[in-house]
């Protein structure tokens, strides 16, 4: 048991800041992303503790078990919220009770200006953007998470590169 | 703007971080704030093992059956089964079961100085064996055996059958002490006052009779007898002066 806590705490301390990340860009809303924050990694543990009975036993792709929960979890969320369509960061932004001066000032213009870009793109380039220019992840790992194979991925961030580049000048001009 | 300026651009987002007091709070919560977590490996048990054969519905009639000759047999083997011991209480449950339908003051007395003389008989046997296990609860079945028997006794008719129960009860105490086993005073004088009363009402009865010169003599002999509580002795002579026993 001990084992199994002692993996898990590792995981945790390694991949909360990511998945919360990675989450938040999705939602743009603090609350929101601490919540299905915490209810991924309490499902990872819960997985993992099923995965380790009768014996302990180790996670092969962590970042891939772990973005797949979180990744669920946004669509379940956009699926009951009825919001399978991108959200408009920039109304979201005006709305949210939970951005606090301390989150406005950490966040300085760039980061707002590229936020709101990666807003105005495709939710699969978004995905593939953080997870590569982010969380660095190797395209074997992303075509793991995204089951596309490691050319779609590729292509996919070209592509993705591409649509951000355009939206970003479509705005600072 | 270059591939390499939007990328700085996008790396900017590493500044989003969740706070820190959250990220530990959920970590704590997760692992401390389900506790069934811990119980995980916990082994399982007899009785788990049991309720999901019972579950089962192609095994239910076999558990069934299988208990229910556990449960027999169980009856059984709790014949011979001493105070202390794991089968007693299926003893008790049979005993018990018994005397449930009896009704008349008299015959529950009888009954319940018949089971007195059973717990006397294994209070007898486990001193004798030797049984240190056993002996206490043996004696507290003696006790409360003689509390319930007392308080039927007051109830009950005087007759040739009670009184030779309680003769036997007499002599099987006689019997334990000989062997260095000391029932529980309390218990002894809930049964000397049960006694006492059933002869004084008899006495007084019996005082404004009219009686032979042959019932005048045993009656101040009753009275002799209670005075040095000889309580069984008393009890007889009370019943021969009645004629219901006759010597």
């Amino acid at each position: 048991m001990d084992d199994i806590k002692e993996q898990f705490s590792d995981l945790y301390d390694q991949y909360i800041d990511k998945i919360y990340r990675f989450v938040f860009i999705k939602v743009n809303s603090q609350e929101i992303a601490e919540d299905l924050t915490a209810e991924a990694f309490l499902r990872a543990w819960e997985a993992l503790k099923k995965h380790s009975n009768p014996h302990p036993r180790k996670i092969e792709h962590p970042s891939a078990f772990l973005y797949k929960i979180a990744r669920n979890l946004v669509i379940d969320y956009y699926r009951q919220k009825d919001k399978l369509q991108s959200v408009n960061l920039e109304a979201v932004q005006i709305d949210d009770p939970s951005a606090n001066l301390e989150e406005k000032a950490i966040l300085g213009s760039d980061v707002d200006a590229v936020r709101k870009a990666l807003s105005g793109i495709r939710d699969e380039y978004r995905e593939v953007i953080t997870w590569h220019y982010l969380d660095e992840l190797k395209v074997p790992e992303i075509a793991r998470i995204a089951n596309k194979s490691e050319g779609a991925v590729r292509v996919l961030l070209h592509r993705a590169l591409n649509s951000l580049r355009e939206n970003l000048e479509v705005k600072e001009a | 703007m270059t591939e390499q300026d939007l990328i700085t651009k996008i790396q900017t987002l590493k500044d989003i971080k969740p706070r820190g007091d959250w990220a530990l709070s959920v970590k704590d919560r997760i692992f401390d704030d389900h506790p069934y977590i811990i119980n995980t490996y916990q082994p399982v048990s007899a009785m788990a093992i049991l309720r999901s054969l019972i579950a089962q519905p192609r095994l239910s009639y076999v558990s069934f059956v299988l208990l229910f000759g556990i449960f027999i047999a169980a009856f059984g083997f709790a014949n011979n089964a001493l105070p202390g011991d794991l089968l007693y209480p299926f003893k008790k449950i049979t005993e018990e079961g018994q005397s449930i339908f009896v009704l008349d003051n008299t015959e529950i007395s009888k009954t319940q100085l018949t089971l007195l003389s059973k717990r006397l008989d294994e209070l007898t046997e486990v001193a004798k064996k030797n049984k240190v296990r056993n002996l206490a609860p043996a004696i507290n079945e003696v006790e409360n055996g003689i509390a319930q028997a007392a308080k039927n006794l007051k109830k009950a008719d005087a007759n040739s059958a009670i009184i030779a129960e309680v003769k036997k009860i007499e002599d099987k105490k006689e019997t334990i002490k000989s062997l260095g086993v000391e029932i529980g005073e309390v218990g002894e004088l809930e049964w000397d006052a049960a006694l006492v009363d059933k002869i004084k009402a008899q006495v007084d009865i019996l005082s404004i009779e009219k009686l032979t010169e042959e019932q005048s003599v045993l009656l101040e002999e009753v009275k002799k007898d209670v005075d040095t509580e000889n309580y069984v002795k008393a009890w007889e002579k009370v019943l021969l002066i009645n004629g219901i026993v006759i010597e």
